[in-house]
C-alpha cells in the first residue's frame, strides 16, 4: 500500500523539476531509484528462492502467506513513513551554500572540466555560493552575480559562514562511497569449464552500505560459439581497504544461468541451473566516483546429476552517485 | 520450563527454516537504507542539499545501416552517468525494423516476420577527448565536448543475438544548461551468419538526439 502511495508524490516532483527550473531538494535521485529496489526485492519471487527465502507465492500455508503479506504491508508503510520524515528533514535545508575561500585565489572556469577557459579568479576571503555539483567540480555564483565551475581540490579549502571547514571530502575513496548507490557494467571471457570461450557483458546495480561492504544485483548475456544465454545473481562485496587507489576486494554470490543451444543442437549440463559464485579481484579508483575493476570470478553450477564449475576473468566499470 | 524452552527454540528454527525471519531481517535492513542515507551528517545538511547533476536521459533520431541489408530510420534511447570529469558511462537502445534488400526484393527474402525487427542494446565507456565551448551566434557560449566510446552489447536480428563491441565517436553541446544536444557515429560490430558462416559485420549508426540533464 505504502509503495503505491509513493508514485503520485514522486511524479508530483518530477514534474515540478522538468517544469520550472525549480529544484525539488526532496527528490534526490537516489531515494528514486530506491523505490523500483524494493520492489524488485519484495516482489521478485526467483530471487527470493535462490538466497533461501520463501516469499508469498512459495509459503506454504495459507496462514504463513497472510503473515508474509501483513509483513510487507507493515514495512512499506513503515518506509513510506521514514521517506516523508527525510523529505522534511531535507526541507528545512533550503538555503543556498556560501562559503568563503581561504585559497590565495580560485579560479573560475566556464564548464566542469579543465579545458573550459579560465573566466574569473575568486579573491581570498570572498563569499561565493554553491548551486551544483558534477563529478569534481562545483558550480558557483559569485558577488558580482556571475557563474561558473570550480575544481572540487580549490572548493575542498573553503570555509563556512560559521567559521567551520566546509569539509567537503578530500580523495578518501571507501568512505566518500558510503551510502552510494552504483551502476555499472562489464565484460569478459570465460576461461574454464562448459563454456569456455564465451564472451559476456553484465549490467550490475548495487548499493554500498558501509564504506567496505556493499551488495549488487546483476544481469548478463554470454555468447559461446555453439550456447548462448543470459544469467543473474545477488552478491555481497566486500572491500576491506577502500581507502586505497587500488583495492582489493572479495565477492560471494548466488544466482541463476539459463543455458540454450545456438544454432545447432549440442548436449548441455547446465540449463536453467543455480550457481553460488566467488570473486576476488580489485578496484582502480580513477576518480572520487569512478572506478575500473579486474576479477576471476569462480561459479558453481548445481546441474540435475552434478555440480559443474566454471571460470571467467571480466573487466568491469562502475559510477557512483 | 526446560520443554516450554524447546518448544520456543523450535518454533524459532521453525521459522527460521520457512524464511520469515530471514524475510523480516532483509525487510528491516531495507526500511532502513533510506534512514542511513538520509541521517548522514545533520550538521552538513546544507552542502548534501547541493543538486548533483550526474544523468541525463534522452532520445535520438537518425540513419543506420545494416550490413547486406539496407539503410533504415533508427529510434533510440540513452541514459548518461557522468563518472568524472573525462568519463562517462551510457546506456543506449536502438530499434528499426528492416525494410527488403534490393537482393531480397527479386530473389526473395531470408527471413520475415518479427526476425525482421532490428534491436540494439550496449553498455558503453565514453571519454571527453576534448571540451570546448560552442559559439552558435555572437551570444553566449555553449560548453561543448567531442567524445569517443566503446563497449559492448547485445544485437538482435534475423533470429540471431549476437555479442557485438561498439565503438563511435561523438559531439555534444548543452544549450539552456540542462539539455544536452548529441551528435554520434557508432559501428556496431558483430559476428553474424545470416549470409555468410562467421561474418563480422560493421553496421553505421548516425543518429541526432537530445537529453535531459538532471
Amino acid at each position: 500500500m505504502g509503495l503505491w502511495l509513493e508514485w503520485p508524490i514522486r511524479l508530483f516532483c518530477v514534474l515540478e523539476k522538468v517544469l520550472p527550473k525549480f529544484t525539488c531538494h526532496f527528490l534526490s535521485f537516489r531515494s528514486f531509484l530506491l523505490l523500483p529496489l524494493k520492489s524488485a526485492l519484495w516482489f521478485g519471487v526467483r530471487p527470493f528462492r535462490l538466497l533461501g527465502l520463501r516469499c508469498v507465492l512459495l509459503a506454504r500455508s495459507r496462514k504463513s502467506c497472510v503473515t508474509v503479506c501483513a509483513l510487507i504491508v507493515s514495512i512499506s508503510l513503515f518506509s513510506t513513513a521514514t521517506l516523508a520524515e527525510s523529505f522534511a528533514v531535507d526541507r528545512t535545508a533550503d538555503a543556498p551554500v556560501s562559503l568563503r575561500v581561504i585559497d590565495a585565489y580560485a579560479d573560475v572556469h566556464s564548464g566542469p572540466g579543465r579545458g573550459y577557459p579560465v573566466l574569473y579568479a575568486i579573491e581570498e576571503g570572498e563569499l561565493i555560493e554553491i548551486l551544483a555539483r558534477q563529478p569534481g567540480w562545483y558550480e558557483v555564483r559569485l558577488r558580482n552575480g556571475h557563474t561558473g565551475w570550480v575544481g572540487a581540490a580549490q572548493i575542498s579549502r573553503t570555509i563556512q559562514t560559521t567559521g567551520e571547514p566546509a569539509d567537503l571530502p578530500t580523495v578518501s575513496y571507501g568512505d566518500y562511497l558510503k551510502n552510494s548507490f552504483r551502476v555499472g557494467f562489464s565484460s569478459g571471457a570465460f576461461t574454464r569449464g562448459e563454456l569456455k570461450s564465451a564472451d559476456f557483458w553484465t549490467l550490475n546495480g548495487g548499493y554500498r552500505a558501509i564504506s567496505w561492504l556493499g551488495v549488487e544485483a546483476e544481469y548478463g548475456k554470454f555468447y559461446g560459439d555453439e550456447l548462448r544465454g543470459s544469467f543473474y545473481g545477488f552478491n555481497l562485496l566486500v572491500e576491506p581497504f577502500s581507502q586505497w587507489q587500488v583495492s582489493p576486494y572479495i565477492l560471494v554470490g548466488a544466482g541463476n544461468m539459463d543455458v540454450g543451444t545456438q544454432p545447432k543442437l549440442v548436449p548441455v549440463e547446465i540449463k536453467k541451473s543455480d550457481f553460488i559464485q566467488y570473486a576476488v579481484g580489485a578496484s582502480y579508483y580513477l576518480g572520487r566516483n569512478f572506478v575500473v575493476k579486474l576479477e576471476y570470478r569462480s561459479y558453481d553450477v548445481s546441474t540435475d546429476s552434478d555440480n559443474i564449475g566454471l571460470g571467467a576473468w571480466k573487466i568491469g566499470f562502475n559510477t557512483f552517485f | 520450563m526446560e520443554n516450554r524452552f524447546q518448544y520456543f527454540l523450535l518454533r524459532v528454527l521453525r521459522h527460521i527454516k520457512s524464511g520469515g525471519i530471514s524475510l523480516l531481517l532483509l525487510g528491516v535492513l531495507i526500511t532502513l537504507l533510506p534512514v542511513s542515507a538520509s541521517a548522514q551528517n545533520n550538521t552538513q545538511a546544507n552542502l548534501s542539499t547541493i543538486d548533483n547533476e550526474l544523468f541525463d536521459i534522452g532520445m535520438q533520431v537518425g540513419l543506420i545501416n545494416i550490413e547486406d541489408f539496407g539503410s533504415e530510420i533508427v529510434l533510440g534511447t540513452s541514459a548518461t552517468f557522468k563518472a568524472s570529469e573525462d568519463f562517462f558511462l551510457q546506456f543506449n537502445f536502438l530499434r528499426t525494423d528492416a525494410d527488403y534488400s534490393s537482393y531480397e526484393r527479386s530473389q526473395g527474402a531470408y527471413f520475415d516476420g518479427a526476425d525482421r525487427n532490428f534491436e540494439h542494446y550496449d553498455l558503453l565507456l565514453g571519454y571527453n577527448l576534448f571540451q570546448a565551448e560552442f559559439l552558435a551566434d555572437s551570444g553566449a557560449a555553449n560548453l561543448a565536448a567531442l567524445y569517443v566510446v566503446g563497449g559492448v552489447g547485445n544485437t538482435s536480428f534475423g533470429g540471431e543475438a549476437s555479442f557485438t563491441y561498439t565503438a563511435g565517436v561523438g559531439y555534444q553541446v548543452v544549450f539552456a544548461r540542462t539539455f544536452v544536444l548529441r551528435l554520434d557515429y557508432r559501428d556496431l560490430i558483430y559476428t553474424s551468419n545470416l549470409i555468410n558462416e562467421n561474418k563480422t559485420t560493421h553496421n553505421g549508426v548516425i543518429t541526432a538526439g537530445v537529453s535531459f540533464l538532471f
